[in-house]
């Protein structure tokens, strides 16, 4: 059992160690020249603004000397810092500081030293700072020089790195408080719900105007637990101006599916196969992920393919990711196949139906609160296309338009209806979609005169002529109603597919009737909170009365304050 | 600079000092005052490549001027390669004076330094 689970199981559990910090890293390159050190890297300009690389554990003998477990190095002065060395960074005599001047391609804001060891004082432009493991100075030009005192008679001060931008660590001893807004929508007609983070805490030093300065979508991240078992590192990314006042920083965070909201992409028409039709329409979930420019750090392989050959296709309207991926979610989990992304700092995509990772007792939580909505009874659309359709596509190659054309000109047309196929002639740079193209003229529309049956005719030349094979596309219905034909609300909806995807006989997405099994009791509840948990994790709800019911998260509010942690949980019942 | 009696149970969980290096690299010079090793190190100093490398190789040539046959021990800083550092300058020293020992002795059948026992050598007078 881990060390998390065991604490958890406490009636008053140790405080959580709770690390989070704030990393807004410039690109400008810098070079550094430093007085007389002990040791450095030969490559001093390249290593010092390398934050990757680890400091090299050399043989160094001040203080009880250098360890015979293996893990010193012999000091190579000609060796180069990369990440199989690592780097030696600056060590300076014992007792004795620097002085290292800085240039800077462009002007900075400000700089982060990170100091592996050491204590004192650092000095630049007339402000002192104490050393600490990450220190900020504040720049605002192209140069500056820096001097580090040494109160330690017998020891070294060891700079890891002088990168430009700013980072920030902060932890128990500083956070005043850090609330993690972790969301996902089980509802009927989810959309997507981007998590944040806000983290307060105390910093010693003024960085008032350099941290206002910093730019969005600079990396936050976070975790918590114990020694040995700590939550995985959640990223979120600056969202709002980071604020300091009264000695006080304020970050507030998004993750990375904020991302999905400005990728729009083209109406598309989708062919597959009902032996590929899980490969197909998970590839593409993922697709409409990644191209919005997330990048998963989990990620569950594609399904195998089994032998189906029936053609089947969908066509998804012009839509942003955000709308593509809720939409998905909400109508093709069915069966084992839970095409699923989970961002939350930890951007995670999967295809298999989730099981309970979690334990909750209703004796252990606070304010719960268990809401019964109606239960929906139909499902209606007033599209004309219907809530569900199917599409075939015609193999017939149409002429649809002839255009006049001007060199280098864009041209667009826009076809009745949906089709699969789409092109143009004397065109470049074309965009074709599925109702519409988009082209660039080659060459100008002319005119040349013809012999046609003796007679010269003037006919025009160098034309755009625009093709298409269509999708022919029939309503299979408007309304759905439950099975058994339950009473219930009308659950009105505006569909964004066409057509359909099949995974061998099962009909995979958008299928609304999944929709009926969803359940209808919802709730909420305070608890002591995990920073392990993830929004559509599964939980056991161990009920006061004994009975034991499977949920699955949608909002996780983990609040970390005072040296406390709770969580505000709302649920729905089922897995979701 | 004297001889001073080597280490030789060194563990992994041992540090190595200054003091400790300035034994190993003097003892060396003892045997070989021409190898010239750094032996005033201070807390202030790093252990360097090339000072390891000018050990090792003093060794080897030492090992090589008794007839001895020896494996010089690699760059790990583990309490193994210390100790073989270290017992293999006590093995030096010992045939060192052995064959010190020999020059100023007669020698019977003049063949003393022919056995890598030194218990097997016949040595009168000392």
């Amino acid at each position: 059992m881990s060390r998390i689970d065991i604490e958890n199981a406490k009636r008053i559990r140790t405080p959580f160690e709770v690390y989070a910090g704030f990393a807004s890293r410039t690109e400008t390159d810098l070079t550094f020249t430093a007085t007389t050190v002990a040791a450095a890297d030969s490559d001093i300009d390249t290593s010092l603004d390398g934050d990757g690389w680890a400091m090299r554990n050399l043989t160094d003998l001040q203080g009880g000397g250098f360890s015979l477990d293996g893990t010193a190095k012999l000091y190579d002065p000609t060796l180069t810092a990369s990440s199989d060395n690592g780097k030696v960074g600056i060590r300076t005599n014992i007792g004795a500081g620097v002085d290292i001047s800085i240039n800077a391609a462009a002007q900075i804001a400000a700089v982060t030293i990170a100091i592996a060891k050491g204590q004192g004082t650092i000095t630049a432009n007339g402000t002192n700072y104490a050393i600490r493991r990450l220190v900020v100075i504040p720049v605002n030009s192209t140069s500056i020089n820096i001097s580090f005192a040494n109160s330690l008679p017998g020891e070294r001060i060891e700079i890891s790195s002088i990168t430009p931008g700013i980072v920030l660590d902060f932890n128990a001893s500083n956070i005043i408080n850090c609330t993690l807004g972790l969301r996902s929508d089980l509802s009927f007609k989810p959309t997507w719900q981007v998590s944040d983070i806000e983290i307060q805490a105390y910093y010693p030093d003024d960085l008032s105007e350099a941290i206002s300065n910093v730019g969005d979508y600079a990396p936050i991240w976070y975790y918590a637990g114990y020694p040995e078992d700590y939550s995985p590192i959640r990223y979120f990314y600056l969202s709002e101006p980071a604020q300091m006042e009264n000695g006080i920083i304020t970050l507030k965070g998004e993750d990375a599916s904020s991302l999905l909201e400005a990728k729009n992409n083209i109406s598309q028409v989708i062919a597959s196969k009902a032996g590929n039709g899980r490969a197909t329409l998970y590839n593409r979930f993922l697709k409409f992920i990644t191209d919005a420019g997330v990048k998963l750090i989990n990620q569950e392989s594609a399904p195998a393919n089994t032998s189906g050959t029936t053609d089947y296709t969908l066509i998804i309207e012009e839509v942003s990711s955000r709308d593509a991926v809720a939409d998905i979610m909400n109508l093709a989990h069915n069966g084992s196949f839970w095409p699923t992304y989970v961002d939350a700092g930890i951007p995670t995509a999967y295809h298999t139906k989730p099981q309970p990772k979690w334990d909750i007792y209703e004796a252990d939580c606070g304010d719960v609160v268990r809401v019964v909505d109606r239960n929906i009874g139909k499902i209606a659309t007033d599209n004309e296309e219907g809530l569900h359709s199917n599409v075939t596509r015609s193999t017939t190659l149409q002429t649809l338009e002839a255009f006049d054309i001007v060199y280098n000109q864009v041209y667009s047309l826009s076809p009745e209806g949906w089709w699969w196929y789409l092109a143009v002639t004397k065109g470049k740079n074309i965009l074709a979609t599925a109702d519409s193209i988009m082209w660039t003229a080659t060459t100008g529309t002319g005119t040349r005169q013809v012999n046609v049956n003796g007679q010269i005719v003037e006919q025009k030349v160098d034309q755009s002529i625009v093709t298409g094979k269509a999708c022919i596309l029939t309503v299979e219905n408007q309304a759905i109603v439950e099975t058994n034909k339950r009473p219930g609300t009308t659950l009105e909806v505006d569909p964004i597919a066409r057509g359909k995807i099949y995974g061998g006989t099962t009909k995979l997405y958008p299928n609304y009737a999944y929709l009926f099994d969803r359940s209808n009791i919802t709730g909420s509840l305070k608890t002591k909170g995990d920073p392990r948990w993830q929004p559509r994790d599964i939980f056991n709800f161990h009920r006061l009365d004994g009975t034991v019911e499977q949920c699955t998260m949608q909002d996780i509010t983990l609040v970390h304050e005072g040296g406390g942690t709770y969580a505000d949980i709302t649920y729905r019942k089922g897995i979701c | 600079m004297a001889w001073i009696e080597p280490k030789t149970d060194w563990t992994d969980a041992d540090h190595v000092t200054y003091q400790d290096m300035n034994r190993i690299m003097g003892n060396i010079n003892y045997l070989l005052p021409s190898a010239d090793l750094k032996d005033d190190y201070t807390q202030n100093d790093f252990v360097k490549a090339a000072e390891w490398a000018a050990l090792l190789s003093a060794m080897s040539i030492l090992a090589q001027s008794m007839l001895l046959s020896l494996q010089v021990p690699g760059n790990e800083m583990t309490s193994s390669t210390f100790n073989d550092v270290e017992s293999i300058t006590a093995l030096l020293k010992e045939r060192q004076d052995l064959i010190f020992a020999q020059e100023v002795a007669t020698i019977y059948a003049g063949d003393g330094w022919r056995s890598a026992e030194p218990a097997e050598n016949y040595v009168r007078g000392i």
